[in-house]
């Protein structure tokens, strides 16, 4: 750094981490959209399952998700911020070597979860299945980034945090807090643990998690990024800066109640529901405060639209916030939800802001950044208006074959009769209804990836032609010993220029509704009536059920059965709050492409399971669900249970100590009995060892525990 | 229609606590930031950061 005599110094950006951070994000959008797309054509042709344990959905999902959320967006969000937030300060990053650590400390934590996912190794609390290891690296990895941005902070030459640093005060501080309260977890082994919490108390923890992980990590990072290159892009100021305080503070404070409106009609007490949906309501106003700022941005700037790529994408990608914040909101009304939850509309939501926010953000900002960077132009604006035309139709087509999906399925679920029968009782039929759909979803999604193939060509070639980069000098001044008038310090003026001040308000904006809604859960005792007699899992089921997590079965199926006439009709009586209080992880699910899975015990043979598990097609024509082969080849672990018994009976779970001592034993006796009643049922001789025998104990378990006290019924229609 | 919206907001007390956070929060800010006189020509100049920084 030199120094002048007169008021400015000259400094150098530290450019090359921006540049790493970039094409990481192009390599794992790659990984991404691939695995997206070969799950998309999974449930369309299951063949595509290819038998193969590691590449089967249950597996995959969590892979496309964790690519998508932490890989991609993840990197994307690093190089804007370390790209702008310098810009911004006007001072080099805090420390290279914090920069580096960063860099290499995430990308080794995205190749730990693309090894450990497809083995099945997960806790299968979605967007947080990563194992405590890595949880632990995660942490570690994201201190190491809050203290390099803080440190940046502590020594800018600018007084003032323009409103994009807010936001990324908001994420570092508020992911921080989700990820170390969600993942509390207690390790058996090196790659195995259970959550503390259970039940409903983990149902509520990992949907204030969830639902948030999708607020600060996918929301407040990308607004700080839309608030500084949409005006760089337009040349333009943001047109409000004061409407953009309201968007940051109510934004902040009021997202992180809204977390329950993802278990509306689940046991959780109606109290946490009824806060969930409010809260959920009242994100219309800064969500769209937010959005009218960032569009009316471009006023006078309009004609752009026609010529600019990268204005295109920021339009589209600000229109695909507000429609995402506008449908949000109106999915977490309870007679709405009725119909959408655990359908594909909620995918095709998610993928309207994803692909159409998320996505549209990142590909304007690389647009944006990656000629100035490497000093060069870029390579060719027709390709990119192509991408941006393919990707749109990609993004469009994929959200309307969902909605269409998930609405079908919704009322196909609910329809009853004038004899009060279900109109459609075989679940399969709101499955063989869908699938022409689900191409339409697979061939949009290859649009839009075909979309991103032409940017990666595009920007490849761009950077292919740039000249041998030179150190770029810029001259700044500092304006942090300049005296501030008595007006400049008033008001919010005043916390804009104080860091701690202001992250500590944030960090209280966001615990309020945090504390407020998880804390009662925390008395989970409360909520269980004293009648309940719930029966702990045996040991050969605790077994079962950790197969279950292992092969994602959750990621298709839920074990919560809402009060509605229909799911009555159809499942059996409404899941109680106390069936699933020894449950660690919670399995309740968000998706049902296959049928729930509450009350399954005992509705058919224990041979039924294994036919079903091996070909599902054979008891099951037109079944979409892949077959598990080798829980046929592979032995159950059954040393393993004593410690697990022994983790559960430290959490709680009422295990005597002989119970614990004597687990693996238990365990051992019970699959045999099990394997003897398959074998007399036709099933091949002596399973007793492999993985088949505790899942099917584990599903006959289900719905078999507790003495039922049945909640009233709910009807959305009213009736 | 409107009423099947708002059948389901049936724990008055909630709602209301909800909806008094809300006017509270929402426009505390409004008036934190739009009420101060001045700030207007203060937050036109912030807002040019960006286009200025380089």
């Amino acid at each position: 750094m030199k120094s002048n005599s007169l008021s400015y110094v000259e400094i150098e950006y530290d450019d090359q981490i921006v540049k790493m951070f970039i094409i990481a994000t192009m390599v794992f959008a790659g990984v991404a959209f691939f695995a997206g797309l070969l799950a998309a054509v999974q449930l369309a042709y299951w063949p595509a399952n290819m038998n193969l344990e590691w590449l089967s959905f249950g597996r995959l999902r969590p892979l496309h998700t964790n690519a998508a959320i932490f890989a991609f967006a993840g990197n994307a969000i690093f190089a804007g911020i370390y790209h702008s937030s310098q810009r911004l300060l006007k001072t080099r990053m805090f420390s290279d070597r914090l920069s580096r650590i960063h860099f290499w400390g995430w990308q080794l934590i995205i190749l730990a979860a693309a090894i450990t996912l497809p083995l099945g190794y997960s806790q299968s609390k979605e967007y947080a299945e990563l194992e405590w290891p890595i949880d632990i690296a995660i942490t570690v990895v994201w201190v190491i980034f809050a203290v390099n941005f803080f440190g940046t902070l502590a020594r800018r030459r600018e007084r003032h945090m323009y409103v994009a640093l807010w936001f990324y005060i908001a994420t570092i501080v508020t992911v921080a807090i989700l990820h170390v309260v969600n993942s509390i977890e207690i390790p058996v082994s090196w790659l195995k643990s259970y959550p503390v919490y259970a039940g409903i108390q983990d149902a509520l923890v990992q949907w204030w998690y969830g639902h948030n992980a999708v607020a600060f990590f996918l929301t407040t990072p990308f607004l700080g990024l839309m608030y500084y290159y949409l005006p760089k892009a337009a040349n333009r100021p943001v047109y409000s800066y004061r409407l953009s305080i309201i968007h940051f503070w109510a934004l902040v404070f009021i997202y992180i109640w809204a977390g329950p409106h993802h278990l509306l009609y689940t046991s959780l007490p109606d109290w946490a529901q009824t806060l969930g949906m409010i809260f959920s309501i009242m994100l219309w106003a800064p969500s769209w405060g937010g959005m009218i700022n960032g569009l009316l941005t471009l006023r006078g700037s309009w004609h752009l639209l026609r010529t600019d790529p990268v204005i295109k994408f920021f339009v589209a990608a600000v229109t695909f916030y507000g429609m995402a914040t506008f449908e949000g909101p109106l999915l977490s009304i309870k007679s709405v939800s009725a119909l959408g939850h655990y359908t594909d509309w909620i995918i095709g939501h998610v993928h309207g802001g994803a692909l159409g926010w998320n996505g549209f953000l990142t590909f304007a900002m690389l647009y944006y950044l990656v000629p100035r960077l490497w000093g060069t132009e870029l390579h060719s604006k027709k390709l990119a208006t192509f991408h941006f035309w393919v990707g749109f139709l990609g993004v469009l087509g994929y959200y309307l074959s969902m909605v269409v999906a998930g609405i079908t399925q919704g009322l196909m679920w609910l329809a009853i009769d004038g004899q009060g029968r279900l109109v459609y009782p075989d679940f399969i039929e709101t499955v063989v209804r869908i699938i022409p759909l689900y191409w339409v979803r697979a061939f949009s999604g290859g649009l839009f990836i075909l979309g991103f193939l032409t940017m990666l060509y595009n920007l490849i070639l761009t950077i292919r032609r740039a000249p041998k980069q030179q150190s770029r000098l810029v001259k700044v001044t500092s304006n942090m010993d300049t005296l501030l008038s008595s007006e400049e310090q008033k008001g919010h003026r005043g916390l804009e220029g104080l860091v701690p001040t202001f992250t500590v308000l944030t960090v209280l904006a966001v615990l309020a509704g945090s504390i407020i809604e998880i804390y009662p859960t925390l008395f989970l005792n409360n909520y269980v009536p004293k009648s309940s007699q719930l029966q702990p899992h045996t040991a050969l089921e605790l077994a079962g059920r950790d197969i279950y997590i292992r092969e994602g079965c959750y990621v298709c199926h839920s074990q919560q059965i809402r009060p509605l006439p229909a799911e009555v009709l159809r499942y059996g009586a409404p899941s109680t709050i106390a069936e699933s209080m020894y449950d660690r992880p919670f399995q309740w699910g968000s998706k049902r492409t296959g049928p729930d899975l509450a009350r399954i015990g005992k509705k058919y043979p224990d041979l039924w399971h294994l036919r079903h598990m091996l070909d599902p097609r054979e008891v099951t024509p037109n079944s979409i669900m892949p077959a598990y082969p080798w829980l046929l080849r592979k032995k159950t672990d059954f040393l393993s249970l004593r410690k697990k018994f022994s983790v559960l009976q430290n959490l709680g779970v009422p295990y005597s100590t002989e119970e614990v001592a004597n687990a693996d034993l238990q365990a051992v006796k019970d699959a045999k009995h099990l394997a003897k009643q398959l074998m007399d049922q036709g099933a091949p001789a002596d399973l007793t060892e492999y993985e088949i025998v505790p899942l099917i104990a584990y599903l006959q378990s289900l719905g078999q525990k507790s003495k039922l006290e049945i909640p009233p019924l709910e009807s959305p229609k009213g009736d | 229609m409107l009423a099947q919206g708002l059948k389901f907001f049936t724990d008055i007390p909630m709602t209301s606590l909800a909806l008094l956070i809300f006017i509270f929060v929402f426009g505390g800010v409004l008036a934190w930031t739009f009420l101060r006189a001045g700030s207007r020509k203060f937050y036109e100049q912030m807002a040019n950061l960006p286009l200025i920084e380089e």
